[in-house]
């Protein structure tokens, strides 16, 4: 029996998206990533996908400091990683080339 | 003063881990104050309103995934006490499910005696094969009965000391449902079946029944579409008492298919409520489950003298086994509390 070789890092079209938008803007807040996505990220699932990337690797965060004026919760800012920006280019190369091989 | 996401945000301190909380809610909690804010300084009460309406829908969302996560990691992440507990149950259970059914079966069939010069066989070997045969038709009513309580029993040896949390509580709940379901399609088309073909074997072979003439199907021999086939003919024809006979009957095996979960609830009750230890606890099982069983029997009595209402008397036995719980949980704690940990 072959030994279970290691899974390569996968990167489904929002979580491309998500890294595509922190590579053009270096950090942005959750809502202003469903701002600059236009429609394509929903505000209910994008701080769900964006803890998932965090848990992969692909994007860091760092809290903000708490607003002074009207108090409240410290926002969450997110930034790609190394590691993310590697898979994102990847995938697109990946991408690219089996459009060009496979297209009809 | 209160801001925006607040109540969210208290609800999800109880309802999610810390890291969950921090990780999912708390950005989500942030964004919706800090727009709110942006959307109450340009004075439009509308762009106020629906800000906090989207604002409000989707941390409801994120929270909503957020605990249905949690719940699954909880679920699936066992320390190893729980997990050693949970097998001495399972073991508990499998040996008590299996004792309580033989003790049922052997006795029914070893006073049937068969032996014959039919055939080619060995006299005793087919007196041998034909009990074992009936002993296998008389499987399905038989563990409609001993599941629930090997179940119960299993459940009284493990939630007990550091075993006691509200993981193992729920898994035994949902174990129940399982069983209760399973125990649904048993009562409902495999026991009346298998009863029959019992009646069909013992009776060709005692009194020399032709084994391909069909015979009339008794009571426990009816499926529940039957049962209700029944209730009506007799409607048709205007029998007084029949009708509420069948009602009853009907909701008593719809009773015996629950039995598992009303059973699992009630010790759960107990076990959280008075902390007691294993033998105490084994003794309220087999308490609970007698508790169950006289009620289950005697609904049709019920319904017959004391002229209760037919889903009243069929589902008696559930509000026995309830009320003996209420009571046992509402006497003070003795001597053989144990303290423990109540949440995982």
């Amino acid at each position: 029996m072959s030994p279970r070789r290691a899974q390569p890092p996968r990167l489904s079209a929002k979580e491309s998206l998500i890294v595509e938008l922190l590579l053009r803007d270096t950090e942005l807040y959750g809502l202003q990533l469903v701002a600059a996505s236009r429609g394509r990220l929903k505000r209910g699932t994008v701080y769900v996908t964006l803890g998932r990337m965090e848990d992969k690797g692909f994007i860091t965060s760092r809290e903000e400091a708490p607003p002074a004026d009207e108090g409240g919760l410290p926002r969450r800012l997110y930034r790609a990683t190394a590691f993310g920006r590697h898979v994102y280019e990847a995938w697109n190369m990946a991408a690219a080339h089996m459009a060009l091989r496979y297209a009809r | 003063m209160s801001r925006p996401g607040d109540r969210l945000h208290r609800l999800a301190t109880r309802v999610c881990s810390e890291r969950t909380r921090r990780r999912l809610i708390d950005p989500a909690v942030a964004d919706l104050q800090s727009e709110f804010a942006a959307a109450r300084r340009t004075g439009s009460r509308w762009r106020t309103l629906t800000t906090l309406g989207a604002g409000y829908l989707s941390i409801a969302k994120v929270l909503a995934i957020a605990a249905c996560g949690d719940l699954r990691d909880e679920t699936l992440t066992w320390r190893p006490e729980e997990r050693a507990g949970a097998w001495r149950g399972i073991r508990v259970a499998v040996v008590t499910t299996a004792a309580a059914t033989l003790l049922f079966v052997v006795p029914s069939v070893s006073g049937f005696h068969f032996e014959t010069a039919a055939l080619d066989w060995h006299p005793r070997l087919l007196d041998f094969a034909v009990r074992v045969l009936l002993g296998l038709y008389l499987l399905p009513s038989t563990l409609a009965l001993t599941i629930p309580l090997g179940l119960v029993l299993g459940l009284a040896w493990t939630l007990h000391g550091a075993v006691r949390t509200r993981k193992v509580g729920v898994a035994a709940l949902a174990l129940a449902a399982v069983c209760s379901m399973g125990m649904f399609v048993n009562v409902a088309w495999l026991t009346p079946e298998a009863n029959q073909a019992f009646r069909q074997v013992a009776v060709a072979r005692f009194f020399h029944w032709d084994a391909d003439r069909a015979m009339a199907r008794g009571d426990n021999e009816l499926t529940l579409s039957a049962i209700l086939t029944r209730m009506e003919q007799a409607r048709t024809f205007g029998l007084p008492h029949t009708p509420r006979f069948y009602e009853t009957l009907y909701y008593q095996k719809l009773s015996v298919t629950v039995a598992a979960v009303p059973l699992v609830g009630a010790l759960l009750t107990i076990a959280f409520r008075q902390r007691w230890g294993r033998w105490r606890l084994t003794a309220a099982a087999i308490g609970l489950s007698s508790v169950y069983y006289v009620a289950l029997t005697s609904s049709t009595y019920i319904n017959a003298v004391f002229g209760a209402p037919p889903i009243v008397a069929g589902w008696s036995a559930a509000a026995a086994c309830a009320l003996a719980a209420g009571v046992i949980a509402l006497m003070p704690r003795g001597r053989g509390a144990t303290s423990s940990p109540s949440r995982a």
